[in-house]
């Protein structure tokens, strides 16, 4: 028996140098899969025979002589609102036809497994990745591995938790208004954003479709940028992605912060009367590690921030109404209560209200990239708390730290910068410009390896 | 709210889920009228002056088809 790689590069370079093969650790993954499944519950679905096949496959590459990259030979997790050949995909509803999933893979699951990467399994989410955890729908209700009477956020909850127990070394979520950076901070892990148009929506089942994205999820920064490596790029299925090129995305880590220029923006993200103090003072003190670490601190205000919350809710509930509409009478009782409560509100939006919040967003997005021009990156947290016993989130009521990114769709990196009191992961972002993801890979991995938050593991993965 | 304030905002609530062919239970009606104000007021938040002729963030191609305009073809 062999010991586990902790990170995906660990990974690779184990499979490369014959201390592990592709099969042995897939055997394994799928081992501590199955294991945590009664107290953790992070998958919905796992593919052993999908798996065993193409972990064979990447020894049979490796074998060859072909080496397809980092990622050949490495279990990785999907999201269940993210179609795969070898699945079924659920959107954790009953209301999802079961036809819809049946198509070859999505094509961020395509370019994983043509990078030799192993599809292990579908995991939990809230339904429609919308909503809360509710447990008479008859899925799984994943549990947060730092405290399994905790949440781990949602909505990839599944992949965030697979990641974070060490059951997978990486795995893809979707965000559309913070369902990665929201569990990778709860988790404690690193969960990406992409830009807007940075990675191709095609077989996603939507939320909004002009918010929603595909990302990594992964235990370190390094990690999420080789995931989103093999992800990235236009996709002529998804007209929504952008015909930019591709940088080499660990192409600035250097581990140095030296004149990095990070933007604090104080009013609102550290002042609400909601945020943990807790929590505050965590991100606070990574910003003076990485400033003592040569990175110049900027203070800044964004402007209309009231203004861009509301132009972000009136868009997704908008869009996600409008996608859900024609199900909402006939199917009502196969959805969740609290799902489909919160998707009728999409039909209290005219479309006056649409046509306007996009307006918000084009005078916010020009005075938000005027307000950032001078800053390399951002850093504000990634929600008011650690993870809470249950799914808390008002719309009305809750600062969101993660919707204005979403809105302008900026990537935002989520990550682990300490812990509660109570032993709870607390997680920052890193906010980079539209399409500048080399820059916040570079700042998070450098921050990473000032500190070993990420280096921790929850008790619930030390048991397995 | 006061009693006549509810009774203005399920009045409202009831006329969009029948324009919108919508059924509620109760007690989902009973959580919409009690948002209401909330969603008005969240709404009413868009209303802002910068943006009254600013250009809509949505974009519609006279290519046909969106890939082709996507990658210039």
């Amino acid at each position: 028996m062999v010991d586990l790689p902790e990170t995906i590069a660990e990974a690779a370079a184990w499979l490369r140098s014959g201390r592990i093969t592709s099969l042995e650790l897939t055997t394994r993954q799928l081992a501590r899969c199955h294991a945590a499944q009664e107290r953790i519950a992070a998958f919905i679905t796992i593919c052993d025979t999908a798996a065993l096949e193409d972990a064979r496959k990447a020894d049979a590459d490796f074998a060859r002589g072909v080496d397809r990259g980092p990622l050949q030979g490495i279990p990785f997790a999907v999201k269940d609102n993210i179609a795969t050949a070898d699945a079924p995909t659920t959107a954790n509803s009953k209301v999802l036809n079961p036809n819809w999933g049946r198509r070859p893979d999505a094509t961020a699951v395509r370019k994983l497994r043509e990078a030799g990467a192993v599809f292990a399994g579908k995991t939990g989410l809230y339904e429609f990745a919308l909503g809360s955890p509710d447990p008479t729908m008859g899925f799984p209700i994943t549990r947060n591995p730092w405290n399994l009477d905790r949440i781990p956020g949602g909505s990839s909850s599944g992949t965030a938790a697979a990641v974070a127990a060490g059951l997978v070394l990486g795995g893809l979520g979707t965000d559309t208004g913070g369902s990665i950076r929201v569990p990778a901070g709860y988790c404690g892990i690193a969960g990406l954003r992409p830009t807007y148009g940075r990675v191709s929506q095609d077989g996603c089942v939507p939320v909004a479709h002009s918010l929603d994205t595909v990302g990594p999820l992964t235990r370190t920064v390094r990690d999420c940028a080789l995931m989103l490596q093999a992800i990235a790029g236009h996709d002529p299925a998804d007209p929504s992605t952008a015909g930019v090129p591709v940088p080499d995305m660990t192409a600035r880590m250097d581990g140095s912060l030296a004149g990095v220029r990070i933007g604090l923006p104080r009013d609102y993200f550290f002042t609400v009367q909601a945020l943990d103090p807790e929590v505050k003072a965590a991100v606070l003190t990574a910003v003076e590690q990485m400033a003592a670490a040569g990175a110049e601190i900027v203070e800044l205000t964004l402007p209309h921030l009231a203004e861009a919350y509301a132009a972000w809710w009136a868009i997704t509930f908008a869009e996600k109404f409008a996608y859900h509409e024609p199900d909402l009478e006939s199917r009502r009782d196969s959805y969740a209560k609290a799902t489909h409560q919160g998707i009728v509100t999409g039909a209290f939006i005219t479309a006056g209200d649409y046509i306007q919040a996009q307006r918000v967003r084009t005078v916010v997005r020009a005075e938000v990239a005027a307000a950032v021009a001078s800053v390399d990156v951002l850093v504000v947290p990634c929600t008011i708390g650690v993870a809470p016993e249950s799914e808390d989130w008002n719309h009305f009521t809750t600062p969101s730290f993660t919707s204005l990114w979403s809105l302008l769709g900026y990537p935002a990196l989520g990550l682990g910068c300490g812990f509660s009191s109570g032993g709870l992961p607390i997680g920052m972002q890193i906010v980079g410009k539209p399409f500048d993801e080399p820059t916040v890979f570079k700042v998070g991995d450098a921050y990473q390896q000032i500190s070993d938050w990420h280096t921790r593991r929850p008790p619930a993965a030390q048991e397995l | 709210m006061t009693a006549d304030e509810w009774e203005r905002a399920a009045t409202a609530v009831d006329a969009v889920l029948e324009r919108s062919g919508l059924s509620v239970t109760e007690e989902e009606r009973a959580s919409l009228v009690d948002l209401y104000p909330q969603i008005l007021a969240l709404l009413q938040r868009l209303r802002l002056p910068e943006a009254r002729y600013a250009e809509p963030a949505v974009l519609f191609s006279a290519a046909s088809s969106p890939v082709e305009s996507a990658t210039g073809g």
